[in-house]
């Protein structure tokens, strides 16, 4: 090898180098700032002790309920099937007051125009604290036990 | 297999293209006298402007018709006045919508359907001044200013969500981008009958004047999701406040105690006293009526204790709530004021039943009273409806006007009225309306016996889709397919609090004999008395009761 292809060789493995490390950045930068603006990642919505009932809480601003079956917890998507209206938590289920459609209380379709049940979202405790991933839906509950809370009542 | 040739006749070629050729021509000509007719900008100069809307460059061809931003005549009148705005800076679209780069009138005057670029003119571009400045009692808005008034003195935002307003009601659409999806006569006719489309809306058709509603749809109308004066962003981030206005907007109650019920809101829908929402119940003698509890559990989840019930669980302050509760066990009690005709022979049944009954009931009997389409409950029929109150002993129509029935907006008035006065409105009501005597009774068929054994439950979930589920709903909750054709509307079967006051003898009546004066029918020919005890059964799983609390005598 001459000096002058040394150099050569060198200079070339630097330059690209350098560029696909910027390249690299730029695209994780991009990457990254895409997941922080959209629904699709975890979301903290509210300590344990907030679902101490059976029943279902709605959190309408984040279109998402949080049942309680049992102990278990799990998060239902407050979206209705049909149109994407933000459907009504009643006792008795979810009632869409767009067109009408009826879903049971955990989310199972009673009546149309709505044709399918309304999904899931995963869920899991992190301190003490119910997070949801709004991204990902889910045909069946994801249920977490809400034992946090029991050993705090206890 | 072969097939025989045959030869086609000789004439099929020159037919062809001659019908080909006439097709063609016919199909130009059609197309040549639509272009010449159509008031459409075709060939002449194009003119072009951009203005900076709001940061966004915006491109429009407006002008080539409308020349100089006047209405397209052969006199070409110039643009009114509409200082301090200019056409030089605001361009055309941002006021007046409509598609700024299409040479098409049907196009570019914003294409029907919903008509969300429909355009404005004239007393209409009230509509757009909020799209551009923060709402405001702004000289030149005021229908649209007078429409955010109403808006709040209606407790619309109790239950339509609106950017900007903390405490929005999350129980009917979000209405905050409403002016970007609809048009501003789509707006005017939803809220002037809103069962138009959809024809289940639960929303109440409220009684507004023409001006009103047209006020209320400016309003709505600048609800648009690219708002000029913020980002998006700002506003769904509910950074851009709506004012704030003190309630009530007018000095008009006279009544004590009514003041707050219009601060909460109460009387956009309720009655009392004078003040009349026309759109739910009487609270005037609530007080009396109903317990504190039962107001108080109420004001938090109406439909727990009357399900279907359109009001929206309010947010309210404790304070409020409390002040409120006070308010009506105090004020909203008796003795009933009724209006009787002075000058005739006082008729006090006649003047309870106008006073209390009629709002639901309505003054014929027949149950279509004013408010009766808002309620969750069809009120029960007096007039044509003899075969129902033959059938119903007399004890428990006594009971419902005392106690009330338990899942149904029929309040109970053992505290208001005494017990003569009880019997003589249900005297007037058999008089007037049934057309019997209460003595007149039918003589009831023994119910089937109900067998040891049921049949297994899912046969009896087979035998509810079957037979049951066209108008109960395959869950029971009564809207079934043909649940709309009928009035009264099949019962919503998970009506808890109506099912555990009702016997288990009640609901196999129904089944057994149908329900008369409503869709109904009787089952005893049809279903077996193992069927029919098991679908009561079902009733009893659907509205979670047992039927051993309660039971009519």
């Amino acid at each position: 090898m001459t000096r002058r292809e040394w150099l050569f060789r060198g200079f070339l493995t630097t330059t690209l180098g350098t560029a696909a490390a910027a390249m690299g950045g730029i695209f994780l930068e991009v990457w990254t700032a895409a997941g922080r603006f959209s629904a699709a990642h975890w979301s903290d919505l509210a300590p344990l002790g907030h679902f101490r009932a059976e029943g279902a809480v709605p959190f309408p601003s984040q279109r998402v309920a949080v049942v309680r079956r049992s102990g278990r917890l799990a998060a239902l998507s407050l979206e209705c099937t049909h149109l994407g209206c933000l459907v009504n938590a009643l006792d008795q289920g979810f009632f869409c007051p767009c067109h009408g459609s009826e879903f049971g209380p955990l989310g199972e379709l009673y009546s149309g125009p709505a044709s399918a049940p309304l999904p899931w979202h995963p869920v899991l405790v992190r301190q003490g604290r119910l997070w949801v991933h709004m991204g990902k839906k889910l045909e069946r509950p994801d249920w977490v036990t809400a034992s946090g809370q029991e050993q705090e009542g206890n | 297999m072969t097939v025989p040739e045959t030869t086609p006749p000789r004439w099929i070629t020159p037919f062809l293209l001659v019908a080909s050729v006439a097709l063609c021509l016919t199909t130009l000509a059609a197309l040549w006298t639509g272009w010449k007719k159509a008031p459409d900008h075709h060939g002449g100069p194009v003119a072009d402007i951009t203005v900076n809307l709001g940061g966004q460059p915006v491109r429009e061809h407006c002008t080539s018709c409308h020349v100089a931003g006047g209405r397209v005549s052969p006199e070409n009148p110039p643009h009114p006045d509409i200082a301090p705005h200019s056409i030089e800076s605001l361009g055309c679209t941002g006021c007046h919508l409509g598609e700024g780069m299409a040479l098409d009138e049907r196009i570019s005057h914003g294409l029907p359907g919903f008509g969300a670029r429909q355009v404005l003119k004239g007393k209409d571009l009230q509509g757009s001044c909020f799209r551009c400045h923060r709402v405001s009692s702004l000289p030149g808005a005021e229908k649209a200013w007078r429409g955010y008034l109403l808006f709040r003195e209606k407790a619309c935002d109790g239950c339509h969500h609106i950017d900007g307003l903390d405490q929005g009601g999350r129980f009917g659409p979000d209405l905050s981008a409403l002016g970007s999806k609809r048009g501003l006569d789509r707006i005017v006719e939803a809220i002037r009958d809103p069962r138009k489309d959809p024809p289940n809306s639960i929303m109440p058709r409220f009684p507004l004047s023409r001006g009103e509603v047209t006020g209320l749809a400016y309003f709505l109308k600048s609800r648009v999701e690219d708002p000029f004066h913020a980002t998006p962003m700002q506003v769904r981030a509910g950074q851009v406040p709506l004012p704030e206005i003190p309630f009530p907007t007018a000095p008009r109650h006279k009544e004590q105690g009514a003041d707050l019920l219009a601060r909460v809101r109460c009387l956009a829908c309720h009655l009392f006293g004078e003040e009349d929402g026309r759109i739910a119940p009487d609270l005037s003698y609530i007080g009396a009526q109903r317990p504190a509890e039962y107001i108080e559990t109420f004001l938090e989840n109406p439909a727990r204790l009357i399900p279907g019930a359109i009001m929206p669980p309010l947010p309210m302050k404790a304070e409020e709530r409390r002040s409120l509760l006070e308010l009506l066990a105090r004020e909203a009690v008796g003795p009933v004021q009724t209006h009787g005709v002075h000058g005739t022979t006082p008729e006090p049944a006649k003047d309870l039943y106008m006073a209390l009954c009629q709002r639901c009931h309505a003054a014929a009997g027949d149950g279509h009273g004013p408010i009766a389409p808002n309620l969750a409950v069809f009120p029960r029929p007096f007039t044509g409806n003899v075969d129902f109150f033959r059938r119903a002993p007399d004890e428990r129509l006594r009971a419902g006007l005392e106690k009330g029935v338990s899942g149904t907006s029929m309040p109970p008035y053992g505290n208001l009225l005494s017990q003569k006065e009880r019997e003589m409105v249900l005297d007037l009501v058999f008089a007037a309306f049934v057309g019997t005597t209460r003595a007149d009774k039918a003589a009831l068929e023994p119910l089937p016996v109900r067998p040891a054994t049921l049949p297994p439950p899912n046969r009896i979930a087979k035998l509810f889709i079957e037979r049951c589920s066209r108008c109960h709903g395959r869950a029971g909750t009564g809207r079934g397919e043909e649940a709309a054709k009928h009035l009264p509307r099949p019962r919503n079967l998970g009506n808890a609090p109506y099912f555990a006051a009702r016997g288990d003898d009640d609901l196999a009546r129904a089944v057994a004999d149908g329900v008369p004066g409503t869709a109904m029918p009787a089952f005893r020919e049809i279903l077996s008395p193992g069927d029919l005890w098991g679908l009561v059964g079902g009733v009893r799983s659907m509205s979670g009761t047992t039927g051993e609390e309660g039971g009519a005598p």
